[in-house]
């Protein structure tokens, strides 16, 4: 069926919506309202085409495939990073709210929705994003056959955009913009991730540098942004077990995770008292003995002797020698979040029929 | 997230069972204290309970990552519109301070790792709060109270602004509405003193 059959047969709706054009050469910024007659079918893009069809040819915004695959039209509506291609107008008109877009967050803007990508590329071209297979050919000589299985542990990530949805709202980046961010980390978990990849341990080390993984705030924005399902803190989560498990534990991050594992090995609690100095070394601690004596004076820091043992501390210490004696190596060993999620939304929508095996 | 994948609870289950733990069924649904008493009959307890009011004091929300985000996984409430915070101040006789940061992050989670970065989080809700004029904010999370509350020394150190924003616990706004002693309520354990909000209050 043709766009304008489509047109004659669909209902049409009035879509008033607020946009902030800026223009970087002037400086100059404004919210624009709109107005446009659109059928009940249109998506953002189609309001924003129609707008600089019709009534101000002036308005720029990037886009290409209109079908959630070339990740171009990211911006925020309501202050949300969207795909604009992906969010359909009706409910929103029929509930009469009036949203505003504009430009996504975290990168320098151009000209009203079209932001300088050239920062988020330079995160992501910085974890090397190509296959190093440490091989001239594959052993046998004609090529390099993966499981399934062994691809799973990557698959969200394998399905990134690129868009910028998720390093829009980034909390950590926009105190620090120097922060890898989640599309790079996610991007650089698909690799250390795949079985071909023979650099893990070298992508690990840069990954553990000063804006790397553990400047990650964990306030799950990007998972929530996130258009395609990637779940970047997953990811990131994933390359800081993998790190420690590696040794590379040289990050204040790094050895902060560590202390609640040997808290909870030791007490089956969370030694807290001592995880500034277990966090940041002894010398560290010293300098902030006057910070951590005001936290004392209030009560706030409990004494680290005699520690709180749990009553059923050897449950804890068993679970976590037998957890250590697994190990998390191969495709099963990695939690799949997303995956379970996936699958109770089906189990959700088709009122408990189960989803066909993905193998066919 | 177990519910929805057999095999991961199968694998979990069995790890349990090695170290003679009973093994996980799921059939517990984990909630919130504010999902609790923002919504259904825990509201309306609320309502009773909190009989001696706010006096229309002016509480900012802080709401905290991880009761709002990834919604999928909690379902609550739009983790870009919530309510429930506001409703319990409204419930409590306060009145809700409205704010872009208030759902934001605290910073918490890398102040020890990342200190800069995360004092760079942490100013944006206690300025804008400042600004939105509120008397004290309210966290449902005992982690960004423990941030907002003893961290605005630092801020004070990095940046000169010295807020002195008292921060209350979700427990503790309920417990000054419903007329609770402040040694009850432990403010003595603050670094921000909270004495100007029992003022107000005349409690």
């Amino acid at each position: 069926m043709t766009e304008a059959a489509l047109n004659v047969e669909a209902r049409t709706m009035r879509v008033p919506i607020k946009i902030w054009r800026y223009d970087s050469a002037t400086g100059e910024r404004a919210l624009k309202e709109y107005v446009v007659d659109a059928p009940e079918w249109v998506t953002l893009l189609d309001v924003l085409d129609i707008i600089k069809d019709q009534q101000d040819g002036s308005l720029s915004y990037r886009k290409s495939c209109r079908m959630m695959i070339c990740g171009s039209c990211g911006m925020r509506m309501d202050g949300a990073a969207v795909l604009a291609c992906k969010t359909r107008m009706y409910d929103i008109v029929q509930s009469g709210h009036v949203p505003v877009i504009s430009a996504m967050g975290n990168l320098p803007i151009v000209k009203d929705l079209v932001v300088d990508m050239q920062p988020f590329w330079d995160k992501f071209h910085a974890v090397k994003p190509w296959l190093q297979p440490g091989y001239e050919e594959p052993p046998d000589g004609k090529e390099y056959i993966v499981s399934q299985e062994r691809m799973n542990p990557i698959h969200k990530e394998s399905l990134c955009i690129n868009c910028g949805c998720c390093v829009s709202e980034c909390n950590a980046m926009e105190s620090d913009p120097e922060f890898l961010g989640p599309q790079a980390l996610a991007k650089a978990f698909r690799f250390v991730g795949d079985p071909r990849d023979q650099s893990d341990v070298d992508r690990l080390e840069d990954l553990n540098s000063e804006h790397g993984i553990w400047e990650c705030t964990r306030c799950y924005f990007c998972t929530e942004r996130c258009p395609k399902g990637v779940d970047p803190r997953d990811s990131i989560a994933k390359l800081g077990a993998e790190s420690v498990k590696e040794g590379i534990d040289r990050d204040l991050g790094a050895k902060h995770a560590k202390w609640f594992v040997t808290s909870a090995k030791t007490t089956g609690w969370l030694r807290e008292t001592e995880l500034v100095p277990k966090t940041q070394g002894i010398v560290s601690a010293i300098k902030e003995t006057r910070f951590a004596m005001t936290l004392a004076l209030k009560g706030k820091v409990p004494p680290p002797v005699p520690p709180h043992v749990a009553q059923d501390v050897e449950e804890s210490r068993k679970l976590y020698d037998l957890v250590h004696e697994q190990g998390r190596d191969g495709a099963a060993g990695i939690v799949q979040g997303e995956r379970g999620i996936a699958r109770m939304e089906y189990l959700h929508e088709t009122s408990g029929e189960e989803p066909p095996d993905a193998d066919g | 997230m177990l519910k929805g994948d057999p095999e991961l609870l199968g694998r979990v289950n069995e790890n349990l069972q090695r170290v003679g733990i009973p093994a996980y069924t799921g059939s517990i649904e984990v909630r919130h204290l504010l999902w609790e008493i923002s919504d259904g009959p825990g509201y309306e307890l609320l309502k009773q309970a909190a009989h001696k009011g706010l006096k229309g004091l002016r509480v900012a929300p802080f709401y905290g990552c991880q009761i709002l985000r990834p919604s999928k996984l909690l379902g609550h409430e739009d983790p870009d519109r919530p309510w429930s915070l506001e409703r319990i101040i409204e419930a409590c006789g306060g009145e809700p301070v409205d704010y872009p940061a208030k759902i934001k992050c605290c910073g918490f989670p890398i102040i020890q790792a990342r200190e800069e970065t995360a004092l760079g989080e942490l100013i944006q809700p206690i300025e804008q709060a400042v600004e939105a004029g509120a008397d004290a904010m309210v966290t449902p999370c005992p982690l960004c109270h423990l941030s907002l509350d003893a961290w605005q020394s630092k801020l004070k150190k990095a940046t000169g602004k010295d807020f002195q924003m008292p921060i209350l616990h979700l427990s503790q706004l309920v417990g000054v509405a419903a007329g609770l002693e402040a040694s009850e309520l432990m403010f003595k354990r603050h670094v921000v003193s909270v004495d100007p909000v029992l003022e107000k209050l005349e409690v």
